[in-house]
């Protein structure tokens, strides 16, 4: 709640100019990256483990790579800002490289047998709807709020850009 | 630049190019997998084609090549091969795989000279020739297919309408047609989740890479492993002839002669044949053989046009009341020879896979490694053949289950009592039917009287020291319906103290306990199962209709109290329903003693669950129509569409007398009775069958899975002749 109220408030008044403000809330997507990180990391160990060893590290690796990513931001810095862009960015593809998985094998099985039916509709969609809401939702608002005029204006004047 | 645009651009772009992108994605796709088949043969090129097979198999000469469509039907190419396969009592005495591209014409040349040079189609005799049937398969399209990940692979073959082939690199090309994957079992082979072993859909794929591997000679990496090729799938335009019919009896000549009944009220062979038998027309006249009949005292006949095949079934009898009337009569004479009139050995078998697991016996042609092993089954007098495969006429009778034999027996009083009214069913078969229904139950009294389950003025059905309350409340809804249909009254009092025992077994709530420990005297009341709840209930409801007594309706009363209220107390039952069908049908049972508007919503809401799953005209593919299913990925089985349907029908009845007559529910109960009826096995679609004639009036599985269990038939048979006046006449 607290940082969707920053994001609100911050494009409604347009007022983010304080730059350790603009740091706070890096840092609370940080912070929340790094949570999420564990999540993933803990659904495939636990919940979800591939069979395909390739496709188990990979998912390890990518768990894994968000936490570090979570940290960084924690820390703060340049580093941090560009960090947290790029692991938004590649949540974002990521999910978008699901999303159109899913939509490819709907489309595959669609052309095979001519029909889709409600079921296998439903079920597609609750899947793009999983994946949305638990890899798409946060790097989406993250991605919104970086690329903001006034946090990337706050990131350059404090490292000393022109 | 972008930072100045305005948010509703910024939004429309963020959504619009994603969506653009899968858009583009989807259509690329489905373009990519979509077939296209070009148009099958006409009526009289199928005719002539079969003609021509059958003229070479007899050694008579074959017609010449007509003009007109015909004849240009004949000069097409196909995409693909052209499959020739003989049938003969389920086996495959012939089968000719012709060159792709090649005219029709010349392809059946070619299949003609292969077909009168091969020694075992020249030796059949006469008997033989008639049991025996052509099909002829023609490619109309070919497609890509995906091999990764393997469940779209496994979804990649449209069950029963698609074969699927390989291409190596040397340009060797091997393939299965549809037929093969139905008849070696392998259309429903895939388990997706490892851990759900009784779940499968999709092709089996380690079996089909297994075959196609060794007809392209090329070897796989592992057991599992694909071969090296590519792997495709193709639709085919298939047809069967018809079968043998005897002239002026309208029933096909059965070879093994079991079939003793011959043609009467309840066959529907003629009706099949002459609404929907290929258009060249007419009994052909088989003049060849007359001589030879006449010498071994066989009856002169024929055969009808060639028959379209759609997933391995051919064209549905004409939908009406005389038709569904047929097929309840025909589902009822299998029941009746499913069932042992005296103690029986059956000679049956499993299949031993290669890592030691035994499998029911369910084809013909097996795996390398596996082998059959005899294993005969003992049937007690008045049991029933548990599960028939009509794929190699065998039979499992392991886990025999009471409750479905109870159910059988209450079908076949079922049938005793509603068929006796039409002037169609002669006296003898109602009779049959009757004897049946109480031959069946006789078994269950003898499990009465063996077992140890006595209480105060109460006993039940046991097997061993443990039984459920299904084993106890089918049998009263068996006995209460054969004394209602029938009059006769000689299992009453048995009926009345098993009645007893389901007073015992419900709970103050309403609910009923599911197991009782006959040993010790206990009741489990925290293990719940499927059905009883509602067969029990079922059960008190007919009880009271017979006794009149007031303990049975109270105690009914109580039971759907609790089905209809506490039951659905729980979030999700606020959206689903279980298996509820029996429910559903005690609410009707119970009308008019009990008026509450509670079980009539109950009962409609049921209805409209299902409804809400059942394959409507358009939806999917058209044989799926009157189905339950969620996806046309998974074939709907036929045991919903009977069981489902009866309390449909129930609850359109409810309807009705409540003065909301339900439409919508009368359109699903036709649906669902023309889905039944289509599949139902008759002489015309058994061909692949080994004893056409001992599978005749099954309900299948479904229609890609031949196995016959007992109570398919019964809901479907119960369900139809329910309903048989909602249906047009």
């Amino acid at each position: 709640m607290l940082l969707l109220s920053r994001v609100v408030g911050c494009g409604m008044a347009r007022t983010c100019q304080e730059v350790d403000m603009s740091h706070k809330t890096v840092r609370i997507f940080g912070g929340l990256d790094f949570l999420f990180g564990w999540l993933y990391l803990l659904i495939f160990i636990y919940a979800v483990p591939s069979f395909d060893p390739t496709v188990r590290i990979l998912t390890y690796v990518g768990s894994i790579a968000i936490i570090v990513a979570g940290a960084v931001m924690l820390a703060g810095g340049r580093v941090g800002y560009w960090v947290g862009v790029g692991v938004a960015g590649f949540l974002l593809l990521l999910c978008f490289a699901l999303v159109a998985m899913l939509v490819a094998a709907a489309a595959y099985l669609y052309g095979l047998y001519g029909a889709f039916g409600k079921g296998a509709t439903y079920v597609t969609l609750f899947g793009i709807s999983l994946v949305v809401a638990y890899i798409g939702l946060l790097p989406i608002f993250q991605m919104a709020y970086l690329l903001r005029r006034e946090v990337r204006t706050s990131y350059r004047r404090a490292t000393g850009e022109a | 630049m972008a930072a100045r645009m305005p948010l509703r651009w910024k939004v429309t772009l963020a959504v619009g190019i994603p969506g653009v992108l899968l858009w583009v994605l989807w259509s690329a796709v489905v373009g990519w997998v979509a077939l296209d088949p070009v148009q099958g043969i006409g009526p009289g090129a199928r005719y002539w084609v079969i003609e021509s097979l059958r003229a070479t198999s007899e050694g008579r000469t074959r017609p010449s090549v007509p003009a007109g469509t015909v004849g240009r039907d004949l000069a097409r190419r196909f995409p693909g091969p052209v499959f020739v396969t003989l049938y003969l009592r389920g086996r495959v005495i012939f089968r000719f795989v012709s060159k792709p591209r090649q005219p029709l014409s010349r392809v059946v040349a070619d299949a003609c000279r292969s077909l009168g040079a091969d020694a075992s189609v020249r030796s059949l005799s006469t008997e033989d020739r008639r049991a025996s049937r052509f099909k002829v398969d023609l490619t109309l399209a070919q497609g890509p297919i995906l091999t990764k990940p393997r469940l779209l692979l496994a979804l990649s073959v449209v069950p029963g309408l698609d074969g699927i082939g390989l291409r190596t690199a040397s340009g060797r090309v091997a393939y299965m047609a549809p037929d093969e994957l139905l008849r070696r079992n392998l259309v429903t082979g895939y388990r997706p989740f490892k851990f759900v072993k009784e779940f499968k859909a999709g092709l089996h794929v380690g079996a089909v890479a297994g075959i196609l591997a060794r007809r392209a000679q090329v070897e796989r990496s592992g057991k599992d492993a694909l071969p090296p090729g590519r792997l495709f799938r193709f639709r085919t335009q298939g047809f069967v002839e018809a079968p043998w019919v005897e002239t002026g009896k309208g029933s096909i000549l059965i070879a093994s002669g079991r079939e003793q009944e011959g043609a009467d009220a309840g066959s529907g062979a003629s009706d099949v044949a002459i609404g929907q038998g290929g258009g060249a027309g007419g009994v052909r006249d088989d003049t060849a053989s007359r001589n030879e009949e006449g010498r071994r005292g066989l009856r002169p006949g024929g055969r009808k046009g060639p028959m379209v095949v759609v997933r391995g079934n051919t064209p549905p009898p004409r939908f009406n009341r005389r038709s569904v009337l047929a097929a309840c009569v025909r589902g009822g004479r299998y029941m009746l020879r499913m069932l042992a009139k005296k103690p029986v050995v059956l000679d049956t078998h499993l299949i031993r896979e290669p890592n030691g697991r035994l499998r029911p016996y369910t084809e013909q042609e097996l795996l390398p490694g596996e082998r059959l092993v005899r294993r005969p089954s003992r049937l007690l007098r008045g049991q029933f053949g548990y599960i028939y495969y009509p794929l190699t006429n065998d039979y499992t009778t392991g886990g025999y289950s009471l409750p479905r034999h109870a159910g059988a027996a209450y079908g076949l009083a079922v049938l005793a009592g509603l068929l006796r009214p039409f002037p169609s069913v002669p006296r003898w078969q109602v009779e049959a039917f009757r004897k049946g229904a109480a031959l069946s139950i006789e078994y269950l009294a003898e499990r009465v009287r063996k077992g140890r389950c006595r209480g105060p003025d109460f006993t039940c059905v046991s097997f061993g020291s443990v039984t459920d309350l299904g084993s106890t409340a089918l049998p009263v809804v068996a006995i209460m319906e054969y004394v209602r249909m029938t009059g006769d009254r000689r299992f009453l009092d048995l009926g009345r103290r098993m009645s007893n025992f389901l007073l015992f077994m419900q709970r103050g709530d309403g609910e009923f306990c599911h197991i009782y420990d006959v040993a010790h005297n206990r009741k489990d009341c925290k293990t719940t199962l499927l059905y009883y709840s509602g067969e029990a209930t079922l059960a008190l409801a007919l009880a009271y209709k017979v006794f009149k007594d007031p303990r049975y309706l109270k105690a009914a009363e109580a039971g759907l109290d609790y089905q209809t209220g506490q039951y659905l107390a729980p979030l999700t039952m606020k959206f689903l329903y279980g298996e509820d069908h029996w429910t559903a049908i005690a609410a009707h049972e119970v009308w008019p003693f009990l008026k509450k508007k509670r079980y009539a919503q109950f009962a409609y809401g049921f209805a409209d669950f299902q409804q809400r799953q059942q394959f409507v005209q358009g939806e999917a593919f058209d044989d799926y129509v009157g189905g339950y299913g969620i996806t046309p990925f998974f074939p709907p089985h036929l045991t919903p569409a009977g069981s489902r349907t009866e309390a449909a029908v129930a609850a359109y009845r409810l309807s009705v007398a409540r003065g909301e007559r339900r439409r919508d529910i009368l359109h699903q109960i036709r649906r669902a009775f023309s889905y039944i009826v289509r599949h139902q096995v008759r002489p015309e679609n058994s061909y692949m069958f080994v004893d056409p004639a001992m599978a005749d009036g099954a309900v299948r599985k479904s229609p890609v899975k031949f196995d016959v269990r007992i109570d398919y038939v019964q809901h479907t048979v119960v369900a139809m002749l329910r309903g048989l006046d909602l249906v047009p006449k």
